[in-house]
């Protein structure tokens, strides 16, 4: 277990890297040149030269990858093409608000998601599941950034009751933002946590349980829920991963200040160095909670977790024909 | 010997699914006397799970009706409640299943899952006496108590039916269900899981059902046999009886013995029955194994079932009822 | 002797029997037919519309409210936008973007990956390493951040929309499609196959790809509308598209400005997107019905 763990982080820089290297190599190879930007009308070839050198540009491709990731590792993220500033100081104290919106989303959509999804499924062929399914077809339908339009429209323009735009208002300028983000993910949270509790409940050792005098409470909660979070624990990382990408958009949308407003805004000036920050950022995080999903499967299912119980083999007992008692 | 432990009583299933009824029970009588094991014979698609599967009431709830009684001690099983009905599971009547693959939790212990069984029933009981329990079913199965912390897919097939046999023997019930125990297992572990059932049954004076299609397996069990054809018994008497060779079978139980391989005589071709079995969703008119049977006359091809001969040997077919006519 | 009565046999063919299916369900119905005016627009909106309307801009007749009469009596059903263009013109016309963008990129994907995964069933060894160590790095990446990349290095346009759109869809799709090939591999027909002799590519073709169609079918269906919703959140924030082809995310994002007053602006390109998007949805969720009992063997 600890082998593999320990496996698994050490592949993670190596990853990264060469993420890193493909990102960098794709921005900078299609010809814009961002010193252009940077000087005036009229500039020098010395002009041009000195603010190459000063940024690094003057020296070949891969050279300047090694510097950027040497300086990546000195924690010196480079300095902005827009504001000349470190791009550091831009971008860390982005991450936690990113990070809030994302997380709350995601325990949300877990506390309402798992008990929706399983009474679902536990009801089968009532009404009340065919309710929720419609319901969910249409939320997983609906583009976000439009559902988080029509929530600005509605609740902020229309009724007050909370800002249009950035976080200066606390916990009230959250709320629009982390339900669109939610609402989506939870429609579709909803029907995979449904269908994978009813694959669980036709199973064979529900069958077993029932035979044994368990109720139908501790069948579906004991017997198939377990089951269940296999494939849900995989969903749910899955979104969380999504959840990152699709904050661009909300975050767009409704002025927060987090890691995915400042990627837009970097790929709209041609900001490289603050577009490798943030795309580096949303990777590690995409890693890491790959990893942590791995790593409670391994929690949850018994079968995966002896696959990778390395080292010390349990002393099998001698499996003799077992005596059978006359 | 006093009262019957298990009488059932014109018993009949029907299940719907996308508009089409499958009729897998039709009018079957059986009943069983404590201490008793029976075997139900037939082949797959005959109705015998679905009998079984019947007398715990564990058919699936929207898809199926039932019609008839299943008396067990004395009470309709069918008309209980569901907490009465979850009282007799696993306590009075247990049941094993065909493929032990996947009828163990795979992500809980073994051990677990037996005491399982024993907490279901027993509530005031400690914990250590739970676990004392779970270590005399393991042991009596054959396996090493030490294991209980284990996890199913660290067991082969042979030990994983031995651990659900476990489970259902841990209340002491009075009828144990085993459908197709040794089915999905090999020949060898298949006699040793027979030979530790039948020694089981003889210790605790279980009463059995015993689901197969092998009638090795019934000749080595059983006391009395019934034979299931389209959900229906076909014949039924005690084990001597209807492996007397000598005597009056229905032509479908001559058709099973006769498509035995006989290990002493030299053959070039097995002689099996014509034809398939019929889909619970067809079922023939008349008597439901005409179209297969080498004996058929006009009568057995429409018109209601066949009557039933004989008192403790019963045969349904038309073939008997003219003789005795 | 007495005939026996042979079981009946289910003389339909597989594609056959799953359009049965679907036309007897309404829901499937409904959005059959939604798919089918969504593509019937994408198909002819030259015809019903001359493509000159939907771009023509014209300061005298902007934001005018649905079914309003211009100035010059053209009736416009949906109103015109904040440079005077038609939104219902638009509308047509951004249908056919969004298909280009849906369809092709989803097939295109889907086709790619359907190979690899062949690859890494049959192939195995070293080819399945190497394919899998670039999907790993692929998703290292969120699929959208992806998208935004290729889209801020290539720039705008439809092309460009196209491979930033596959790029980000192959991971989810190789994975899937590989899962399933992976256990169809083992099965022992395809065994079979090798032992007598035959060749990877003609194993992959014959017996892979069919047992492989519903998978790639199902994933298709959901690609196809994931896409359009990629290809109009990447409107939305400004990369994909070149102005001024209607495309239904750059008309949202054009009614940002117009959320207090006007709001028609808003609504019309999401509701069209909505619809758009559940009749390819529930599409894809009736195929899934339709296709499953046979994934799993029922009858």
């Amino acid at each position: 277990m600890l082998r593999y763990t320990i496996k698994r982080i050490l592949l993670m820089p190596v990853l990264l890297l060469i993420v890193a290297l493909l990102i960098y190599l794709l921005l900078n190879l299609n010809g814009a040149d961002p010193l252009q930007n940077m000087l005036p009308q009229e500039y020098t070839q010395e002009q041009y030269d000195a603010l190459a050198a000063k940024y690094g540009l003057d020296k070949p491709i891969l050279v300047q990858y090694f510097n950027w990731i040497k300086g990546v590792c000195q924690g010196n993220l480079g300095i902005s093409y827009k504001t000349r500033g470190s791009v550091s100081d831009d971008v860390f104290f982005r991450i936690p608000i990113s990070l809030k919106v994302a997380l709350i989303t995601t325990a949300f959509m877990l506390l309402i998601g798992l008990p929706l999804g399983v009474l679902c499924a536990v009801k089968q062929y009532t009404a009340f599941d065919d309710i929720i399914n419609v319901v969910s077809k249409f939320l997983g339908a609906v583009p976000s950034f439009w559902l988080g339009l029509m929530l600005m429209i509605w609740f902020s323009v229309g009724l007050g009751w909370f800002p249009t735009y950035g976080i200066s208002e606390g916990a009230r300028s959250y709320v629009l933002p982390i339900f669109t983000l939610l609402l989506p993910f939870l429609a579709q949270f909803i029907r995979q946590v449904r269908s994978a509790m009813l694959d669980c409940i036709r199973q064979d050792y529900v069958r077993t349980a029932r035979a044994k005098g368990a109720t139908e409470n501790r069948v579906i909660y004991h017997e198939a829920l377990k089951n269940a979070m296999l494939p849900i624990i995989t969903f749910a990382g899955g979104c969380f991963a999504s959840m990152i990408g699709g904050a661009v958009t909300v975050e767009k949308l409704f002025a927060i200040p987090g890691i995915g407003y400042k990627v837009v805004e970097a790929i709209n000036t041609r900001d490289i160095p603050v577009m490798l920050a943030c795309v580096l950022f949303l990777s590690i995080l995409t890693i890491v909670v790959q990893l942590l999903i791995d790593l409670s499967y391994a929690w949850i299912d018994p079968r995966v977790r002896s696959t990778f119980v390395s080292g010390k083999k349990k002393k099998a007992p001698a499996k003799k024909p077992e005596e059978v008692k006359a | 010997m006093g009262e019957k432990l298990l009488e059932i009583k014109d018993l009949s299933v029907r299940y719907t699914t996308d508009g089409i009824i499958s009729r897998a029970v039709n009018h079957v009588n059986l009943d069983l006397e404590r201490g008793q094991v029976l075997g139900l014979v037939g082949e797959t698609g005959a109705g015998k799970t679905t009998t079984a599967l019947t007398i715990l009431r564990l058919l699936p709830r929207y898809t199926s009706e039932v019609d008839g009684e299943v008396f067990f001690e004395g009470k309709d099983i069918l008309k209980l409640s569901e907490k009465e009905v979850r009282d007799i599971r696993g306590q009075k009547i247990s049941m094993i299943f065909q493929d032990p693959m996947t009828s163990l939790n795979p992500v809980y212990t073994v051990g677990e899952q037996i005491a399982d069984v024993i907490r279901f029933h027993n509530e005031g009981m400690s914990k250590e006496d739970v676990q004392t329990r779970v270590d005399e079913m393991l042991k009596l199965v054959g396996i090493p108590p030490q294991r209980k912390t284990e996890y199913p897919h660290q067991f082969s097939g042979g030990m994983k039916q031995r651990v659900m046999i476990a489970i259902a023997l841990a209340c002491n019930p009075e009828l144990l269900i085993a459908d197709e125990p040794t089915t999905a297992l090999d020949v060898t572990i298949q006699a040793q899981v027979i030979k530790m059932m039948r020694n089981l049954q003889k210790e605790l004076n279980t009463s059995v059902i015993m689901i197969t299609h092998d009638l090795g397996i019934v000749a080595n069990f059983c006391d009395k046999v019934a034979i299931m054809y389209g959900g229906e018994i076909v014949e039924s008497g005690t084990l001597e009886e209807v492996f007397d060779r000598s005597a009056n079978h229905h032509p479908y139980t001559l058709g099973l013995f006769g498509s035995l391989p006989n290990i002493t005589e030299r053959t070039s071709r097995l002689t099996p029955i014509t034809g398939l079995t019929p889909h619970p969703s067809e079922l023939p008119e008349g008597c439901k194994f005409h179209p297969r049977c080498p004996q058929c006359m006009e009568i057995c091809k429409t018109g209601d079932n066949p009557p039933k001969i004989g008192t403790d040997h019963v045969i349904q077919c038309h073939l008997y009822a003219e003789k005795e006519a | 002797m007495s005939k026996t009565k042979a079981p009946r046999l289910k003389k339909n063919s597989q594609a056959a029997e799953v359009w049965q299916s679907l036309i007897h369900r309404p829901a499937a119905l409904i959005a059959l037919i939604g798919c089918g005016i969504i593509l019937f627009l994408a198909l002819f909106a030259d015809l019903l519309v001359p493509y000159d309307v939907a771009i023509r801009q014209s300061g005298k007749i902007k934001l005018l409210a649905p079914m309003t009469t211009d100035i010059y009596g053209k009736l416009h059903l949906l109103g015109t936008d904040n440079l005077g263009r038609d939104l219902l013109a638009r509308v047509i016309h951004g249908a056919r973007t969004a298909m280009e963008i849906g369809l092709i990129s989803s097939l295109i994907s889907l086709v790619i990956s359907t190979i690899l995964a062949c690859m890494c069933a049959m192939l195995g060894g070293w080819v399945d390493n190497v394919i899998m160590r670039i999907v790993d790095v692929i998703s290292c990446v969120p699929g959208m951040v992806v998208a935004l990349a290729i889209c801020a290095a290539l720039g705008n346009g439809i092309p460009q929309l196209l491979v930033a759109l596959t790029i980000s869809s192959l991971p989810l799709h190789v994975k899937m499609v590989r899962s399933v090939a992976l256990t169809v591999a083992k099965k022992d027909f395809v065994e079979s196959a090798v032992a007598l002799g035959a060749k990877p590519w003609y194993i992959m073709v014959r017996h892979l790809v069919p047992n492989l169609a519903s998978v790639i079918l199902i994933n298709g269906t959901a690609q196809v509308s994931i896409n359009i919703m990629q290809g109009a959140t990447l409107g939305f924030i400004g990369l994909g598209v070149k102005a001024p082809t209607p495309e239904w995310g750059t008309m949202l994002a054009d009614g940002l400005s117009y959320t207090m007053k006007d709001q028609y602006m808003v609504y019309i390109p999401g509701i069209v997107l909505c619809l758009a998007a559940l009749s390819i949805n529930t599409l894809g969720d009736c195929l899934r019905d339709a296709l499953d009992p046979q994934l799993k063997g029922k009858a």
